[in-house]
């Protein structure tokens, strides 16, 4: 069952930050530094994930079974922990695509009747 | 030895070369900032997150210099806060409990209060009565955002009127009451995160609604109000239930 937070408080859809991370955990297996810096530029730099939220957000994911572990590295004598996408991680990022498409459908197409009067 | 996280990861194997013992001050602060995680938390994830927090910082005047900063040690004691109090886990399980506890007994007094009123002489209006019960049933609603806007209120409200009622026995009586006020406030405010589980609506409502008939029923009989009705309510509950060490606490 997934938990409120990975999800906004209406609980429609997925927090911007769980969508963010998601985004940039469905290209590749990213460590924790890799995910801050894939967020900051899919968010055009809106978005800098702090560690403590980063760590939030990865924690929530994995108990949802949205995200999971993938493999450790050390890397100049530190850790490295990889986390990839899940079936069901996949699952909730196409869901909350589509859901969010449909209100960017919708809006333009009021902003489009609205300039045609 | 590192205890396994919840997802079965753990920090072994990793040889920190800035270990927890060295590195440059910076990475010293940024470890002490992480001591308001639980040890648990701290061994599977401790090394983690000082690799990335260090990932950006490389100036050596930074690492001489540098602290964390404000947003960073705000970030780190709100999942400090996230995970204490998260599904499953023991504290979580006591403050919302103590939450709908204390909201349940303020529920009782308001009902009490009423009943005692239309028996005994007129009704005098709270705004505390009618917040509290628009929080229990938001909260069981799964309104969060609701419950939280009104305990926020109580919150201010009650510790305003602690503070000006001054010393004496009025001030003690205030100090006794608003603290319940407060006490629960706080409890709803941290236990009903976003991440807290959903609540076991039918049984706090079963609970109401008997509850709130015997409230009646007393506050008709007796000229008596009972003040105490969190208080009481929430150290029942805490002692049936013992929420630190079953699941089964009236959470689900």
């Amino acid at each position: 069952m997934l938990s409120d937070i990975t999800w906004d408080m209406s609980g429609r859809g997925l927090s911007e930050q769980a969508f963010l991370v998601l985004t940039a955990l469905a290209e590749q297996p990213l460590h924790g530094y890799a995910i801050v810096q894939a967020v900051e530029s899919l968010s055009q730099g809106r978005t800098r994930l702090r560690v403590g939220t980063l760590y939030g957000v990865l924690d929530r994911l994995v108990a949802d079974g949205l995200a999971e572990r993938d493999r450790e590295e050390v890397h100049q004598g530190r850790l490295r922990r990889y986390y990839r996408l899940t079936d069901a991680g996949v699952r909730a990022l196409s869901a909350e695509v589509a859901r969010l498409s449909a209100h960017v459908r919708a809006a333009s197409a009021v902003l489009r009747a609205r300039e045609a009067r | 030895m590192s205890a396994p996280m919840p997802d079965g990861t753990a920090a072994d194997g990793v040889d920190p070369g800035g270990s927890s013992t060295g590195g440059s001050n910076l990475e010293r602060r940024y470890r002490a900032l992480l001591r308001v995680l639980p040890a648990w938390y701290r061994d599977g994830r401790e090394e983690e997150m000082v690799e990335v927090f260090l990932a950006d910082r490389v100036d050596e005047l930074d690492h001489e210099h540098g602290w964390p900063g404000w947003g960073e040690a705000a970030a780190t004691a709100a999942l400090a806060v996230r995970v204490r109090l998260a599904s499953g886990r023991p504290a979580g399980r006591v403050v919302r409990g103590v939450a709908l506890a204390g909201l349940l007994g303020h529920v009782l007094l308001a009902a009490e209060s009423v009943a005692f009123a239309v028996r005994f002489g007129p009704v005098r209006p709270s705004v505390f009565d009618l917040l509290l019960v628009v929080a229990f049933a938001a909260l069981l609603a799964g309104r969060r955002g609701v419950a939280r806007a009104a305990v926020g209120v109580v919150a201010v409200v009650a510790a305003a009127l602690v503070v000006v009622s001054g010393p004496g026995a009025a001030g003690w009586w205030s100090l006794v009451t608003n603290t319940a006020l407060v006490v629960t406030a706080a409890a709803v405010l941290l236990g009903f995160h976003r991440e807290a589980p959903p609540v076991a609506a039918a049984r706090w409502w079963w609970a109401a609604a008997l509850g709130v008939v015997v409230s009646v029923v007393w506050a008709a009989v007796t000229p008596t109000l009972v003040y105490f009705s969190a208080w009481l309510v929430t150290a029942a509950v805490v002692a049936v239930f013992r929420p630190w060490r079953a699941p089964g606490c009236p959470r689900r």
